[in-house]
């Protein structure tokens, strides 16, 4: 095709009008292929089986994002020979995690004990049930906040929906396992729900997450429920997914309209993810 | 190596170099409102070579979008592959346009991008169609805002990049 001819792009060269656009059939196919994946994941949640794996694939790119981090650390590291520090200091981390993760759960076992006057053998407490995951990322996406933690997992004993713990409470579950990375559900997803028990009050409930850095809800909370602002809300245990005394947020504000048949009790999650690199898979 | 598989690498280099810069970390703020660089390039990419983008680079770059930002599988590829079809399909009346007015079509189109990523497919909120609340529509705005003026700069940077690396046939 000449110049001559026809009018021609300034930036290609080539002909203005002879650059097709995509064809509609093939821009069909590709639609309708978008959204059959779409409707098939929201169906059966197939990307959950193949998320935690590509995300071991994906680690390359986090790697590369850490990389000029990382050059900066090791130049630190080389003027003042802190590796064996660094070493002794994710140790004790890794205790100080566990210990003051099992303090709040005694926390709250006190109060119950001296409430009920039960024994403390009730208490299960196991060191060994906890596995360290170390924070990969968490995506931008406020109302779709997906975290990704790297787990050293030889034993294969991570599964999806088992609870992961931050220093002071639940943080979310499992949704997706990989090699040596898991996906997690945190507890301000819009989706994830917890059955929930107030502190002083005793009165159960439901807390759902509404999106990162926002608070979440209790949701169908009768008007005569007696919850209190500033009273802190444990994991009851109830559905089998999170263990129970757990801490998962505190009540910050109640709301009672006159239009609503519910009390709208918002609710501020423990430290957000963004805040940690260590939390605890409860394995048990 | 052929030209036309090399100019198909430089391309994904430049995506995928605008895909690390997505993902790097920043406070939650700056993150809810920072403008989506690979978006932007692969709109850059479509207007200035349209016979070069195919479907592929969108449904590529779309999967690995969903797996790093959480999304259902297929929300971005359907993203990608409306811009690319949008702009391969007006990419001649879009290019004469002055950079004030094509900040304005990248705001509109972002913005429904950011809409879009919030809708409630799940059915987690039985009252509404959409995630979004209050802060999310400032913000959307606020990145929509940002990734229009991001919109030169990039398209000057692109633009060399290009000149420098992608040769066609004469």
């Amino acid at each position: 095709m000449s110049s001559g001819d026809h009018k021609v792009s300034k930036i290609s060269s080539e002909a203005i009008f002879a650059v097709r656009p995509i064809s509609s059939s093939k821009f069909l196919i590709s639609l309708i292929f978008c959204l059959s994946l779409i409707l098939v994941d929201l169906r059966f949640q197939t990307s959950n089986i193949v998320r935690g794996y590509v995300q071991d694939f994906l680690s390359p790119l986090y790697t590369i994002i850490k990389l000029p981090g990382i050059f900066l650390d090791r130049i630190i590291e080389v003027r003042t020979s802190k590796q064996e520090l660094r070493e002794s200091l994710y140790k004790y981390k890794e205790d100080n995690l566990k210990l003051e993760l099992i303090n709040s759960q005694l926390k709250d076992l006190t109060k119950r004990n001296q409430e009920l006057n039960l024994v403390w053998n009730t208490a299960q407490i196991d060191k060994e049930a906890y596995l360290l995951g170390q924070k990969r990322s968490l995506s931008g996406n406020p109302l779709r906040p997906s975290l990704v933690l790297d787990v050293n997992d030889p034993l294969s004993i991570v599964e999806t929906n088992q609870p992961v713990l931050s220093r002071e409470g639940i943080i979310g579950k499992i949704t997706s396992v990989g090699i040596a990375s898991v996906e997690v559900m945190i507890t301000q997803d819009p989706q994830s729900l917890i059955p929930i028990i107030s502190s002083s009050t005793r009165i159960h409930g439901i807390l759902k997450g509404k999106g990162l850095e926002r608070r979440g809800l209790l949701v169908n909370v009768k008007k005569t429920a007696s919850f209190r602002e500033g009273e802190e809300l444990y994991s009851s245990g109830l559905g089998d997914v999170f263990p129970p005394n757990y801490l998962v947020g505190k009540i910050i504000f109640i709301e009672d309209k006159p239009d609503n048949e519910f009390l709208q009790i918002e609710v501020e999650f423990i430290d957000l993810p963004k805040d940690q690199d260590y939390f605890l898979v409860f394995t048990n | 190596m052929s030209k036309n598989l090399k100019n198909n690498l430089i391309i994904c280099l430049s995506l995928l170099f605008f895909l690390l810069v997505d993902l790097l970390p920043f406070p939650q703020l700056v993150n809810e409102i920072k403008p989506s660089f690979l978006i932007l390039s692969f709109i850059y990419w479509n207007l200035a070579l349209p016979g070069k983008i195919n479907l592929v680079f969108a449904l590529a770059f779309g999967l690995i979008s969903d797996f790093l930002q959480g999304t259902l599988l297929g929300v971005y590829p359907l993203i990608f592959i409306l811009i690319s079809y949008f702009c391969q399909r007006f990419f001649n009346q879009f290019r004469p346009l002055r950079f004030i007015q094509q900040g304005a079509i990248i705001f509109l189109l972002l913005l429904i991008v950011k809409f879009f990523l919030v809708i409630d497919f799940s059915n987690v909120e039985s009252s509404t169609l959409t995630l979004a609340d209050k802060n999310y529509v400032l913000f959307a705005f606020s990145f929509a805002v940002l990734s229009s003026f991001f919109w030169p700069p990039l398209f000057y940077l692109l633009r060399l990049y290009r000149r420098r690396w992608i040769t066609l046939k004469k």
